[in-house]
């Protein structure tokens, strides 16, 4: 069994209030105490891979109406895991903590330098995964926050339609929005910049909606809703040169 | 505990705090592929792009070893199933059948090694949290609501640029560093996101296919990853239609890396005329799967062969696999191959008259909303060569059924049509040759009978019959007699269905000329995958005349028969591969 931290739990008590001064900082956690059942088991991660979702995609004014917890430019700088007991009585759960570097505002209250927590992480026996998103730690990714709760200790978190990372090559997309080529960081921000501060309705008048296409406009189903044709010959007959 | 594992797929070091880091494993390795396959969904773009790609670049993404075993085992929370999905009514043996048939797409359109198992039923899964935090064993479940509370308001549910969850698996792996298996999947629906549905007739536009979001999540349960233009497609596929229940293309080819290619056991049942089946046990094992086999007869010399089937992996080529009529424990099976054929969504299936055999299979094609065309090759039963060619304006992902008619000197071709359309997807097509060659065809006809499988015909001396699994939450197999009129080359399929109370997970398979003229019905059990036996004609249809308990036949099988000298006797036969 590992390590249990005080800051770790002075967070849990902190939980709801004074959100930006207890959720800045889990890097300077502090050995205190070693427990029973992995309470306080520590893992860093390098990457994360988030759960997989069916789902409709959602606009990016529908995006901002239900992430509220700002947007903007930012860097991964830690992701560490530490077991902590869930809402469900005696149960250990690890609970995953983000840190965050803000590089750039593409919303009024985009939170500088904010520590998301999620669900997931690592159990003491090396079981690893019940994340929502998927993360690297020292990459750049777009991020629409979702706004702190109490539910959630008063930390921030993430939520993967708020994700936009680079495929590769300045490409960024949530996996939702910009699918197809992705979006350069420079028009990402422009874009989500532009309408971030809006309200709903005003947003809504100038969307960025989802450039996924449906299978549905490629089917190449040329009988589709047509009437029954009367037989005819389609094909050319082979040459049958088969011999037994 | 030291990490050593160090490969091209998970990255550990250190002991605990781990540090360790999973690159996703593509189908191909190469950087930028998922945006290269993103571009390529268009036309042009396969133009443009396929030039920078290998040839055998599949589409898909996994980043986990399999389950210990290869085996998933599941439990399911039935009452769930039973009273929080909005708009369906479902019962707990058809929420299990559904969530079974969907796993089962799985293994039978790949042969991936995959072994499932059902355990006791669960409370879990109807809470968030209890999705979200790793339980002590997988499961299936619907929460009655939705993950935002959004999701379940009627405006958004209306709006179609309204973000909704219909449904989340979350995962685990074991330790990295030691075997990198996935070792948890917790599946979990929102039951209140959507009006679901799972009859696939009038299939309204508001709703949501119940099992083609089970075929989803149950292939993120096996390890798979969202990919774009596949049923793991995560954010596509809107409401009102079936497309998305089977996999197909690269769903096919990612479960296959995942997994592994089964090898599998040929069962054989003869007919002895005394009352009793013999079953034989095929030597070795087949590195090609589903379905059965069927018997061919070699027009001129009369020689019997047992022929099985099947696509290779990705490729285009074709396999066959055949013995000398009767099997035998020391019969030896033959290979032959076929390439450049372009490949084939499912494997060919086959029939011999007087002067040649004919096989026909759906076209693979590289995307599968492109899928057009069913390809037909002409062959002895020795399969000494393979004339093809395709009837294009036929579309189907499954594999296409074909019979002899002795009486109209017709063959006859029968498929589940694969639509965008609902209002004509999963209709069972027929097309009937206009000659006896089987080299021309005359155009599709819809006999707008709806099928959750692909169909399959065969005809006796005496009569036809279409067999298919119904449409509705229920698939029982039910069968119609049809006629064929050489005239017009179309069939006229009586409105009187006959049924057998027995879910079948896999499509049934006919044949004919048996003794008695009666067609023979071959389907699998849903409870246990039995392999279930039935003449046609028989009134009323006693579904368990005879059967194989256990016999684990999940994928089906196909009936055959065979005119054992002398030719005045047809007896039956039954194939499948065991699963």
């Amino acid at each position: 069994m590992r390590l249990i931290t005080s800051m770790l739990i002075a967070m849990l008590f902190l939980g709801g209030c004074a959100v930006e001064e207890a959720n800045q900082d889990i890097s300077n956690a502090q050995v205190s105490a070693q427990v029973e059942d992995g309470k306080g088991f520590h893992a860093v991660l390098e990457q994360i891979h988030g759960a997989q979702m069916q789902m409709r995609p959602g606009s990016l004014c529908h995006t901002f109406k239900r992430h509220t917890g700002g947007a903007g430019l930012y860097r991964v700088v830690s992701i560490e895991s530490f077991m902590e007991e869930s809402e469900e009585p005696r149960q250990l759960h690890p609970k995953t903590y983000v840190k965050l570097e803000r590089l750039e505002s593409w919303s009024v209250d985009a939170p500088k330098d904010p520590v998301a927590r999620i669900n997931g992480g690592v159990y003491p026996s090396g079981v690893t995964g019940g994340f929502p998103v998927s993360l690297v730690v020292g990459e750049k990714v777009g991020l629409i926050l979702d706004a702190p709760t109490p539910g959630n200790l008063g930390f921030y978190s993430l939520h993967s339609a708020g994700v936009f990372s680079d495929r590769g090559g300045d490409h960024y997309t949530n996996d939702r929005l910009f699918t197809k080529d992705g979006a350069s960081l420079q028009h990402l921000a422009e874009i989500v910049s532009a309408r971030a501060d809006l309200p709903f309705d005003e947003c809504r008048k100038n969307d960025v909606r989802t450039d996924i296409e449906s299978p549905e406009e490629h089917f190449q189903d040329d009988m589709a809703d047509k009437p029954v044709a009367p037989p005819v010959v389609h094909e050319s007959e082979p040459t049958d040169t088969l011999a037994d | 505990m030291r990490a050593e594992l160090q490969d091209a797929d998970v990255a550990c070091v250190g002991t605990p705090p781990l540090v360790c880091k999973h690159n996703a494993r593509w189908g191909a390795s190469l950087p930028g592929v998922d945006m290269f396959r993103r571009l390529a969904k268009t036309a042009v773009g396969v133009l443009a792009i396929s030039a920078l790609l290998p040839a055998t670049v599949f589409a898909y993404s996994f980043i986990y070893e399999p389950y210990v075993n290869n085996t998933y085992t599941y439990r399911i929370n039935e009452s769930s199933f039973t009273t929080n999905l909005r708009g369906l009514s479902v019962t707990a043996s058809q929420a299990r059948y559904w969530i079974r048939w969907s796993l089962t797409q799985w293994g039978a359109t790949s042969g991936a090694n995959i072994i499932t198992s059902e355990g006791s039923t669960t409370t879990l899964g109807d809470a968030i949290s209890e999705c979200s935090n790793r339980q002590s064993y997988n499961f299936i479940g619907v929460i009655n609501g939705c993950e935002s509370a959004d999701d379940c308001t009627d405006a958004c549910r209306a709006d179609p640029d309204c973000e909704t969850t219909w449904a989340i698996t979350y995962r685990w792996q074991d330790a990295p560093q030691l075997t990198g298996r996935i070792e948890r999947a917790q599946v979990c629906l929102f039951g209140q996101s959507a009006n679901w549905e799972i009859d696939a007739d009038n299939f309204a536009s508001t709703e949501k296919d119940l099992a083609g979001v089970l075929t989803h999540e149950l292939g993120h349960a096996l390890g798979l990853n969202d990919y774009p233009s596949t049923v793991m497609q995560g954010n596509t596929y809107g409401h009102g239609n079936t497309l998305a229940r089977i996999p197909y293309g690269d769903d096919i080819e990612g479960i296959r890396a995942m997994y592994g290619q089964g090898t599998n056991t040929l069962k054989v049942a003869i007919y002895d005329n005394a009352g009793g089946f013999t079953w034989v046990n095929t030597p070795g094992t087949f590195a090609f799967r589903r379905y059965g086999a069927t018997i061919l007869e070699h027009p001129t010399t009369g020689t019997a062969y047992v022929v099985h089937s099947g696509p290779s992996n990705g490729g285009g080529d074709l396999h066959f696999r055949r013995t000398p009529y009767p099997v035998t424990a020391a019969s030896v099976w033959t290979n032959k191959s076929f390439s450049g054929l372009g490949g084939a969504w499912a494997p060919p299936r086959m029939v011999s008259n007087a002067s040649r055999t004919i096989a026909v299979w759906p076209k693979k094609t590289p995307f599968y909303s492109n899928c057009s065309g069913i390809m037909v090759g002409s062959t002895t039963a020795a399969f000494d060569n393979l004339n093809q060619f395709v009837l294009e304006d036929s579309c189907t992902l499954q594999p296409v059924s074909i019979a002899w008619d002795p009486t109209s000197s017709r063959y006859i071709m029968a498929y589940a049509r694969h639509s965008t359309s609902n209002s004509v997807n999963n209709r069972i097509m027929i097309r009937v040759s206009t000659s006896s060659t089987g080299f021309l065809w005359g155009a599709p006809q819809d006999t707008t009978i709806r099928s959750s499988l692909a169909p399959s015909v065969a005809c006796s001396d005496g009569e036809c019959v279409l067999t298919y699994n119904h449409r509705s939450i229920d698939p029982f197999p039910f069968h119609r007699a049809f006629t064929v009129n050489s005239a017009s080359n179309t069939v006229s399929v009586s409105a009187v269905t006959t049924s057998i109370a027995d879910r079948s997970l896999a499509p049934p398979s006919a044949a004919g000329r048996t003794t008695g003229s009666d067609v023979l019905l071959m389907w699998s059990n849903n409870n246990d995958s039995d392999v279930r036996f039935e003449p046609a004609s028989s009134v009323p249809v006693t579904f368990d005349d005879q059967y194989w308990p256990s016999s684990s036949a999940r994928y089906g099988g196909e009936v055959g028969v065979f005119a054992d000298p002398p030719a005045t006797n047809y007896f039956p036969h039954i194939f499948y591969v065991l699963r």
